[in-house]
């Protein structure tokens, strides 16, 4: 509905639309005529409001839209010819001006509300490299990336998602280096979301998913520019969405979250070890329970004799059987795991001592569960933490995996590894295999594989992302000089 | 002819699938099968059957060549008619399942037997049909990018294997080379034929393989490399026991046990030899695999994991059912079946050389 040059009829519309206690409004008279301010309390800085829009409209000699455009002292400036249009700016924290006798509006961005200031992400602390993280405003996300990549090839869409939220999507992606199709698929995807609210970014994540039954995720995730920035240039797509400092990359390899942010800031070698030490380290944590029952109960041959003795000697007297006492142990694990990220930092720490040190002690003293099963699960659960993204995925699996191993032995075990490895391998998500570059096996992208070679290798982009735009660096190489 | 992206096999994943899953069905009962037969000279007979499939193979390649983006059931209806291919692809599913029965049981035989001495039940052989069912569901791509990820299992844990017995191995055992007749050595290679005959996989995966340069190049050294294990399986098997040999009846879990690192640390052999298991489980599904992608073809099925599903009932029917007469079902698939396989593994694939109706050469020679 167009905006009547009438005030008295646009006031009481807008109380209509606008009828709550938050949305503020105030009246002055300029040359004769009404002017009328509406914002949001809370959302807007007061003082700009008086000093970069009151003051400049009371100098007005005529009052006209024209007239409070120009005269307004705000960078961001719009002019409405409808109702709607206030409304939606208003809830945005815009401040619109109207006038009597003016078939119109003008909103002035005099945006100002609490955020939390620039730090380290508590997931992804680096001993060397940047230790900027994103927040939950969009507009301060967005400039981290734009300081990062100084190009106009650097390209961000916003969509409005959210019934009642509203809530600001962008995509993110570097044009010419994104795989033609891959940016409209997702947009096209993000535009069919319909529901209520989005209130974070995972709450989109499972909407533009492929296989929304999967166990694994299909999104990847970081809370750091310079990693999504490294991830866009690869050919990938970033997603960051108002209110969430979590940012969401696709398509999604299962590689990248046993690749770490300092990996590409230390040598090679240290980043070859410390990725092989992590895919060890969840190789530990999924098998080890598993293989520890299996052990027990079918095939106490493959266990050295020596370990088999202290394992006899510890288990005599356990009441339960191997694989209800690692289920219990890992029961514990679990409850303990789950109260100390929730309970309050200081009580979470009381928690960590009573559930480490006097549960688990006391259990292995009462001869409840035995000191091995207790070893097991506390090994499996800090090597499970060596990926900490991939740490929900992999604790059902490790249950999964612990549950046919104490039912059929290790023979199951072994062909339910082959059975994951058979599942990983026909996953796909926007066209790109989970298990790439392994699976199928891109040989020039193994160079930042599990064993990285030098950043100076990496010429060529990862084919995996089907990027149209190969070539990442150019490598000049001097003349050798031949001593002649 | 469209080659999707992502369902086709390149001949770099031929090549690793080759080594992934040849050597991984051959290592378990086939040596105590062979020792019988040619004693020590089973590694020749070995040897001859790595030679005998590597002339399917060069059939499978030729035809590739030939009938570029064809798959083998085209081909066939070309030149057959429609109700030949069915009956071709009828024989080869006959085949498959067959091969597969033999297979499967001496996995179920050598888990019950080594892994499970205590608990012997059919309860822990149990899995195996519902990873097979899984497995001959899924498309073709998925074999591809499992040899991607399987062929390094498979090698490492064969040279784990092979390192440990090494020291123990005499391979003076089988000298005089020849000793024991060629018609001992040629008896042993016809028993050994439901092991071998893997090339002709390759047939049924031409018709996903895009054209590529110097793909014969690639592809014999990788199925030479990957025969060779076998092989040197056959020459360390008799080579640690000798005259004892034909008493052993798992070769896999008898030539590492002497080693003195073994007796040192432990049996860490079992980290191999579980590795090889990884890797054989899948290998052992294979011919149900294909037996199921016959079915498909000549049903038109469009959902495959029914099908997948009843060949896997029916296998688990054949084993549940014979469970008692293993040893007489394996010695008839070892007497009288050979010649079937060896019809279907290797004469079949080199008369299809013959087929030359509606090839690449001759529609080109046409438009001339």
């Amino acid at each position: 509905m167009k905006i009547a040059k009438e005030l008295a009829k646009s006031k009481k519309k807008l109380k209509n639309l606008l009828g709550s206690d938050d949305v503020k409004t105030l009246s002055f008279e300029v040359s004769g005529k009404e002017i009328f301010l509406v914002f949001l309390d809370g959302l807007t800085d007061k003082q700009a409001i008086g000093r970069q829009i009151m003051l400049p409209l009371k100098t007005l000699a005529e009052v006209t839209l024209d007239s409070m455009e120009n005269c307004i002292l705000e960078p961001e400036l719009k002019k409405l010819s409808s109702y709607a249009e206030i409304e939606e700016a208003v809830l945005a924290g815009d401040t619109v001006v109207l006038a009597d006798g003016v078939a119109g509006a003008v909103s002035a961005s005099a945006k100002m509300f609490e955020k939390r200031s620039v730090a380290e992400p508590p997931t992804a602390t680096v001993l060397q490299g940047p230790r900027e993280g994103f927040v939950e405003t969009l507009q301060t996300n967005v400039g981290m990336m734009r300081r990062r990549l100084k190009t106009q090839d650097l390209k961000f869409e916003q969509y409005t998602v959210g019934k009642y939220s509203g809530t600001t999507v962008c995509v993110c992606y570097v044009a010419g280096v994104v795989r033609p199709g891959l940016k409209e698929k997702i947009v096209k995807k993000i535009r069919e979301i319909d529901m209520d609210a989005v209130l974070d970014s995972s709450y989109i994540a499972h909407f533009l998913a492929e296989h929304n039954t999967s166990l694994f995720k299909q999104f990847g995730t970081t809370e750091k520019p310079d990693i999504l920035a490294a991830k866009i240039l690869e050919g990938r797509v970033g997603i960051l969405v108002d209110g969430s400092p979590i940012a969401l990359t696709a398509p999604y390899i299962l590689l990248e979250d046993f690749q770490s942010a300092e990996d590409y800031y230390v040598s090679r070698y240290r980043a070859s070890l410390g990725r092989v030490i992590r895919l060890i380290a969840t190789m530990i944590s999924l098998l080890a329970p598993a293989i520890f029952v299996a052990a027990q109960l079918f095939h106490l041959q493959i266990i050295p004799l020596t370990f088999l003795l202290t394992i006899v000697n510890s288990i005599k007297g356990i009441p339960l059987s191997p694989s209800f006492e690692m289920f219990f142990t890992l029961l514990i694990f679990e409850v303990l795991n789950e109260a100390s990220v929730r309970m309050p930092k200081y009580v979470g720490m009381v928690v960590s001592i009573v559930g480490g040190l006097v549960l688990g002690e006391t259990a292995v003293n009462a001869g409840i569960i035995s000191a091995p099963a207790l070893m097991i699960i506390a090994l499996s659960g800090i090597c499970l933490y060596t990926t900490p993204e991939l740490e929900r995925q992999f604790s059902v699996i490790r249950v999964i995996l612990l549950f046919v191993a104490g039912a059929f032995g290790a023979y199951a075990l072994l062909l339910a590894i082959a059975a994951f490895f058979i599942y990983l391998c026909s996953f796909e998500n926007y066209d790109t295999p989970l298990l790439a570059p392994y699976a199928p096996m891109a040989p020039k992208d193994l160079k930042d594989g599990f064993i990285k070679k030098d950043q100076g290798d990496e010429v060529l982009r990862p084919v995996t992302f089907q990027s149209p735009n190969k070539v990442r660096m150019r490598v000049r190489k001097e003349k050798k000089d031949n001593g002649v | 002819m469209e080659y999707k992206a992502n369902d086709h096999f390149r001949i770099r994943n031929v090549c690793l699938f080759l080594i992934a899953f040849l050597p991984a069905t051959k290592i378990f009962l086939l040596p105590s099968v062979m020792v019988q037969a040619a004693r020590s000279d089973m590694w020749i007979s070995a040897a001859l059957n790595v030679l005998l499939d590597s002339l399917t193979l060069v059939a499978a390649l030729v035809l590739w060549k030939r009938y570029e983006g064809r798959d083998y059931y085209d081909i066939l209806s070309m030149n057959l008619g429609k109700t030949g291919a069915n009956i071709v692809y009828a024989l080869y599913f006959l085949c498959f399942v067959l091969k597969s029965y033999t297979l499967i049981s001496e996995q179920k035989l050598y888990v019950e037997r080594t892994l499970y001495e205590n608990t012997t039940t059919f309860f822990t052989f149990l899995p195996f049909f519902f990873f097979c069912g899984y497995l001959a569901s899924k498309k073709l791509f998925v074999l591809g990018r499992l040899a991607d990820i399987m062929f390094l299992i498979t090698v490492a844990s064969l040279v784990i294997l092979y390192a440990l017995s090494f020291a123990n191995t005499d391979f003076g055992a089988v000298l005089p080379v020849g000793v024991n007749g060629i018609g001992k050595i040629l008896s042993s290679s016809l028993r050994a034929l439901n092991w071998f005959g893997d090339s002709v996989y390759l047939f049924f995966l031409i018709g996903r393989i895009p054209p590529e340069k110097k793909a014969f190049i690639k592809l014999l050294p990788s199925y030479f490399f990957a025969g060779l294990f076998p092989v040197i399986c056959m020459l360390m098997f008799y080579g640690t026991f000798s005259s004892l040999a034909m008493r052993q009846e798992f070769a896999l879990t008898e030539i590492a046990k002497y080693s003195v690192a073994i007796n040192n640390i432990g049996r860490f052999d079992y980290i191999a030899i579980f590795g090889l298991l990884f890797t054989g489980g899948a290998a052992m599904c294979l011919p149900l695999y294909f037996a199921t992608e016959c079915l498909v073809k000549i049903f038109g099925f469009k959902k495959k994991v029914f099908v997948a599903l009843g060949v896997t009932v029916l296998i688990f029917a054949m084993i549940l059912l014979l469970k008692e007469h293993y040893a007489a079902a394996i010695g008839i698939s070892i007497r009288y079946l050979a010649y079937f396989f060896l019809l279907m593994s290797n004469v079949m694939p080199l008369l299809s050389l013959f087929l030359k109706k509606g090839a690449k050469d001759e529609k080109q020679k046409d438009r001339n």
